[in-house]
């Protein structure tokens, strides 16, 4: 893993962190809690229980002078859970939205959830669209990809040597996402794109920075200590109720508090 | 027919009277390669796979009884075990036959053998198991001399020997069609067994080896046995025209071509000439090859050779079918006392010191002893589980009888062995090179020693370690008597009959009492309260005897449940009940309520729950197989629930928990499958892993109770009205935290809806969630919100000093380590002391009930006075005093007035009440409705938004007339009210 994932080092730990608010949209089992954990413990648990409601986490990491806290919310994927969703995403500044690149559909989910978000979610929003689980895809080519550059001339040659060897349909593993059709859909889309593996670590540090690196940090710390010299207790962490009296007696206060460039 | 009353589990076969336990071992095949590409483990397979063979039950077959995965992924398989053996028997024999007795076995014995090992051989095919291992050795007899199959599941359990590295099965005594037969046509190809049956009843008859000396090299063998499938390819019978020169030791053969015995040596066989000819036509139709002449166990049963047999034990149709069930709702069974406990200790006590001796000359010889004690009634699944709770490890055994002895590892490395044998010499090699494949697999069994447990049972009843734990004395709150809910307690019969209503076919009020009734006996009088609660039953009924006393109540639970003489004594009890279940539903309830033994909490928690008719058939009624649009979510969890459990995580557990909630899908129209169900059966399922059908019931009636309508397709309301008043649970009970969590706006929605729609599977291991569900399934339906509660006040410190982020990070993913046990008490002691009308929830069934007759009564005369200000609800707090909330301050209205609640009720508002219900439930409610309808605006339920306003709870007047003595009460209404 980079060091960007590192927490505040020595030099930086003096230093007022920005915080964040990031919301994970995808698919169930797409790997959303799987790209959490590695991003914030490094590490990878086979067979990781659902997400029930939604999971919070934190994570500060590095970017040049500047210390980063990451307050995650990774939701539930089924479409269920969908109605609780806006809750986590209100006032969110950026969104990694994931799919499975062994599944073509998820990526048809990750769309509506774009859309969703252009339409509802803070106009600024940052949303990174990230392929998972490209450690299934890529070893059958070489198990030596650390490096988040996909072969993609391998596919081809993947693709028939699975289904040569494979006679579980439920494990074979191919490739149902090819990269180009997802990165030209988030050019047009004015997506950040990248391609992950939870399980190798593969690319997850790099759609944290690059998030970071895009979401306009300076508005941020200007807005929040003002909130905070407002009185509120400024975490952003904190999200609405959708539709309850609590959400919109404090609906003012956080506009203040949010990132409202 | 009593639910339970057929459970193999519960009982214990008369002819399993002497039984004794082994255990055999082996290594799975090591697929780490193939596991890369998700295939599962094939320990893991072989695990899940092994469990259903301990719900097979035959008077011919040894019972399985457990499958437990030891270091290093070794596999342990529990069973029931004999001394004597087809093998045993014919050593001695052989040993005999040198001092020059006879050869051979009569005829009558044979048949008897034969009919016996064909009925266990076609129970298993019924069941889809193909033997595959049956040698002498495996063909046990106990004492009466009945034949016990054992390794039956070997080979069916190993997905027939793909899954391990040795081979199954014994060639001198397999089929020559099974050479080279690939493990999925073998694990269907019932006719191979007939082929060792063929071979095993030709040498106990013969007193001969089948194959000639020189077949005892295996590699000779093989090339005989294919030499004969040749032949059989060629010949109608390859017997007939089978040269000597293939092998066939030529005696059998000779027995097997002429039907007489050319050697005739002494009297042996006396045996009638056509008897004899019946006879081995009968071993050449099991000994046949080919397509069209092969045969399965249920065919060679049904064979002439057999009908003198049959007559002399009048059975005329072997293979009839048990008599259809007959099933009651509630059977009566008046006449069966249960049995006495203590008085039978008592005895037994006697008994062991009296016939010391004999027991140990008993134990000298090996067998196992004592045929009058007390391990000779339990079925043998308990056995099995006391000899554990009595210290025994069966892997320990295994390293006491010199077998697995540790080579550490890195021994086994090549190079390192090389080292060792240039150093330490030969002998070492050899061990080490012996090792590695002894270790694999050895068939010989292990026995397990029952010699002592009978006495340490005994032992363990009479000498309680009460003491030890004496000065714990509030761990166990709730076995104080007076520590009623005072409010619930004062209630009146009207209340109580409004509870308990949540499981439709349950008693009722049974649920009304909170606390069992045993803990007010005194050790005095141990028999209280029982005859109380049996009194539905006959007159005749018997209280039980043995009540756990008080001060073994106070014992921790985690001692308990180790305790040998306590669970023996729980044990016993609850078999008895379960037996007689559902007539003995109030019982099992009663003593649930202190605790529930392990080993049969599934079936106690069907009993509780209320289970009863044929399951079985209600389950294999719903179509579990069509695809559902459902399906592919459930494709995606399955695989993630619960994996650390070694039933979830393996390929059956999957296979079994997909069809659970397909069958769960169909069955609840009106209902969808949200994520986290899964979770919410897995304790049903895998608690009753081979009986998928009562699991299913079990959740069928655990759902509506505890969960009712969080499944629905749009449950927000519902979700968000449960949390609401857990809010508001949580400022009665603890307004400091409350307040500040509310200050720090951390808000249940955001930590706690894993905890209430899964009701805490999502975030405890299934371990902890028995113990939780245990008292939950004996509560009140809002105990689990006080479990919530309970959850937050062990982190009640760290919560105060907490910010948003810290207080939600303690609860994010991985879950805290916290004392169940505690958080039970805890939740028990506030519901206790806990308005009713603060649990109220719109759509539970409980409390709609209970909110109807309350208002119906007070409504009296439907659409009387406005002004006769007789309810209302009031924002309160702990200490008694007001709160002036949120609320618009018009609502904070009291009375001290009561009015009599007696009245009848009244259909028509009882109608209106459920519209208000429905209405609130799509929506809400604006205040102010006024009394038309008949319903005064205090009345009316709040709306979810109202009470998200409020930090406080609103109490129903009918809990706070019993407040009033407790609390300070100002009644602010303005006069006109
Ligand atoms: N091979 C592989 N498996 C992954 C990866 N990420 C997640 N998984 C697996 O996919 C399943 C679903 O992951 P999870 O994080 O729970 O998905 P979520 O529902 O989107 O949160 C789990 O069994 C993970 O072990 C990955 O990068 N590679
Ligand atoms: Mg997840």
């Amino acid at each position: 893993m980079s060091q960007a994932n590192d927490a505040a080092g020595p030099a930086a730990s003096n230093m007022k962190p920005v915080q964040v608010k990031l919301v994970l949209l995808g698919e169930a089992a797409v790997g959303k809690s799987s790209l959490v954990l590695r991003f914030v413990n490094d590490e990878f648990q086979l067979n990781k229980e659902p997400t029930i409601g939604a999971a919070f986490l934190t994570q500060k990491c590095r970017l040049e002078d500047k210390v980063i806290k990451f307050e995650i919310w990774d939701t539930a994927g089924q479409e269920r859970f969908h109605s609780l969703a806006p809750m986590y995403y209100r006032n969110a500044q950026a969104a990694v939205i994931v799919y499975d690149v062994t599944k073509a559909s998820s990526l048809e989910k990750a769309k509506s959830w774009v859309k969703e978000l252009q339409r509802q979610a803070n106009p600024n929003i940052v949303i990174a669209l990230t392929g998972n689980k490209v450690d299934l895809v890529a070893n059958r080519k070489s198990r030596t990809h650390n490096d988040g550059e996909v072969d993609e001339d391998g596919e081809q040659d993947a693709q028939e040597i699975d289904e040569d060897e494979e006679d579980d349909e439920d494990y074979a593993i191919t490739r149902q996402v090819p990269t180009e059709e997802a990165s030209a859909y988030a050019q047009e889309s004015g997506l950040l794109f990248f391609e992950t593996s939870a399980k190798n670590g593969q690319g997850v540090a790099e759609v944290f920075t690059e998030i970071a690196k895009k979401i306009p940090l300076e508005h941020i710390l200007s807005s929040s200590r003002g909130a905070r010299a407002g009185g509120v207790n400024g975490s952003n962490g904190r999200v609405d109720l959708q539709n309850g009296a609590n959400g919109q007696r404090l609906g003012g206060q956080q506009e203040k508090g949010g990132c409202a460039c | 027919m009593a639910t339970f009353a057929t459970c193999p589990d519960l009982h214990r076969h008369p002819s399993t009277h002497l039984a004794g336990l082994a255990a055999i071992s082996f290594c799975a095949k090591d697929n780490v390669d193939d596991e890369l590409h998700g295939v599962p483990p094939a320990t893991s397979y072989i695990f899940g796979q092994s469990q259903f063979l301990k719900s097979l039950s035959h008077p011919n077959l040894c019972e399985y009884l457990d499958v437990i995965k030891g270091k290093r992924d070794r596999l342990f398989v529990i069973q029931e075990h004999y001394n004597n053996s087809l093998g045993l028997i014919r050593s001695t024999q052989e040993s005999d036959e040198k001092e020059g007795a006879l050869k051979g076995q009569g005829l009558s014995q044979i048949r008897s053998w034969a009919a016996q090992i064909l009925d266990g051989l076609v129970y298993l095919n019924t069941h889809g198991i193909a033997h595959r291992t049956l040698t002498l050795s495996n063909v046990l007899l106990n004492e009466s001399g009945t034949i016990k199959l054992s390794n039956h599941g070997l080979y069916n359990m190993t997905k027939g020997g793909s899954l391990v590295q040795f081979s199954i099965g014994d060639p001198h005594y397999l089929s020559p069609n099974t050479l080279g037969q690939n493990y999925t046509s073998g694990l269907q190809d019932y006719s191979a067994d007939v082929w060792s049956v063929g071979v095993v009843l030709t040498e106990m008859f013969l007193g001969e080896s089948f194959w000639r000396k020189d077949r005892l090299d295996l590699d000779e063998l093989i090339s005989s046995l294919f030499a004969i499938r040749r032949l059989s390819t060629k010949s109608r019978s390859w017997i007939l025209d089978c040269p000597e020169s293939i092998g066939v030791n030529p005696v059998v053969l000779s027995f097997l071509q002429s039907g007489s015995l050319a050697h005739q040596e002494g009297a042996s066989f006396k045996e009638e000439e056509s008897e004899l000819q019946n006879f081995a036509t009968f071993l050449r139709e099991c000994l046949s090859l080919g397509e069209s002449n092969s045969r399965e166990a249920g065919q060679m049963r049904r064979h002439d050779f057999f009908k003198s047999y049959d007559l002399a034990h009048g059975i005329s149709e072997p293979l009839s079918e048990p008599a259809l069930k007959l099933w009651h709702e509630k059977p009566y069974i008046q006449s069966s006392f249960l049995p006495d406990y203590e008085g039978e200790v008592e005895r037994l006590r006697k008994v062991i010191s009296e016939g010391k001796d004999l027991a140990d000359d008993l134990e000298a010889d090996g067998q196992v002893p004592n045929p009058c004690g007390i391990l000779s009634k339990l079925p043998l699944s308990q056995v099995f589980y006391l000899w554990k709770l009595a210290g025994g490890d069966v892997e320990a055994q295994f390293r006491r009888n010199g077998r697995l002895v540790g080579t550490p590892a890195i021994q086994l490395l090549p190079k390192v062995v090389q080292i060792a044998e240039s150093s330490a010499g030969g002998s070492r090699e050899e061990r080490s090179s012996v090792r590695d494949i002894a270790d694999l697999f050895s068939d010989m069994t292990c026995v397990l020693p029952l010699e002592n447990l009978e006495a340490e049972i005994l032992k363990s009843i009479h000498e309680p370690n009460k003491d030890q734990f004496s000065w714990d004395t509030d761990y166990f709150l709730f076995s104080d008597p007076d520590e009623m809910n005072f409010l619930q307690g004062t209630m009146g019969e009207n209340m109580s009959k409004g509870k308990g209503a949540g499981s439709s076919s349950s008693n009722s009020g049974e649920d009304g009492f909170l606390y069992p009734d045993s803990m007010r006996f005194t050790p005095g009088t141990p028999n209280g309260a029982a005859s109380k609660l049996s009194s539905g039953l006959a007159t005749g009924f018997q209280p039980l005897a043995q009540q756990p006393t008080k001060t073994r109540v106070k014992v921790p639970l985690s001692i308990r449940e180790k305790d040998l003489g306590y669970q023996y004594q729980r044990l016993a009890m609850f078999t008895d009940l379960l037996l007689q279940y559902p007539a003995s539903r109030a019982e099992i309830l009663h003593h649930s309520k202190i605790d529930i033994p392990p080993l049969l909490r599934g079936k106690v928690w069907a009993a509780i729950l209320g289970v009863v008719g044929d399951y079985q058939q209600v389950y294999s009624d719903f179509d579990k197989y069509t695809e559902k649009s459902t399906d592919h979510q459930i494709e995606l969890d399955v695989p993630r629930c619960h994996q650390y459990n070694q039933l979830m995580f393996s390929p059956s557990g999957h296979e079994k928990m997909k069809r659970l909630l397909k069958c769960w899908v169909e069955a609840n129209e009106h209902l969808v499958y949200w994520q986290g169900l899964d979770s919410c059966c897995a304790p049903f399922l895998t608690l009753n892993f081979n009986n998928e059908a009562l699991a299913f019931s079990c959740i069928q009636k655990f759902l509506p109770k505890y969960l009712k309508d969080m499944f629905l397709h749009d449950n927000s309301k519902v979700i968000h009205e449960y949390l609401a008043v857990f809010r508001h649970l949580l400022s009665y009970h603890d307004p400091e935290l409350s307040s500040h969590l509310d200050h720090i706006r951390f808000i249940p929605q955001l930590y706690a809806i894993s905890w209430f729609m899964t009701l805490f599977t999502h975030i405890f291991p299934l371990d902890k969630i028995y113990h939780l569900w245990d008292k939950i399934l004996v509560g009140p339906s809002s105990l689990p919100l006080f479990v919530g509660i309970a959850i937050l006040q062990q982190f009640r410190q760290e919560l105060l000093r907490s910010e948003f982020n810290e207080a939600i990070g303690i609860f994010s993913e991985s879950f805290p380590e916290m004392d169940i046990e505690k958080c039970i008490e805890t939740a028990l002691a506030m519901c206790r002391v806990t308005p009713p009308s603060t649990c109220w929830l719109s759509y539970d069934q409980e409390s709609r009930k209970m909110r109807r007759q309350l208002s119906s009564g007070g409504e009296g005369g439907a659409g009387a006075t406005v002004g006769a200000a007789n309810g209302e609800t009031m924002p309160f707090s702990q200490n008694g005093s007001l709160v002036h909330g949120e609320a618009p301050s018009s609502t904070n209205a009291t009375s001290n007035k009561t009015t009599d609640q007696q009245q009848p009720q009244q259909e028509s508002s009882r109608r209106s009440r459920d519209l208000e219900l429905e209405k609130r439930l799509s929506g809400g409610l604006g205040l102010g409705q006024g009394p038309h309808g008949g319903v005064n605006w205090w009345e009316e339920p709040l709306s979810i938004e109202t009470m998200n306003e409020e930090l406080a709870p609103r109490i129903h007047r009918s809990d706070f007339v019993r407040l009033r003595q407790q609390a300070l009460v100002i009644d602010i209404r303005p006069e006109s009210e």
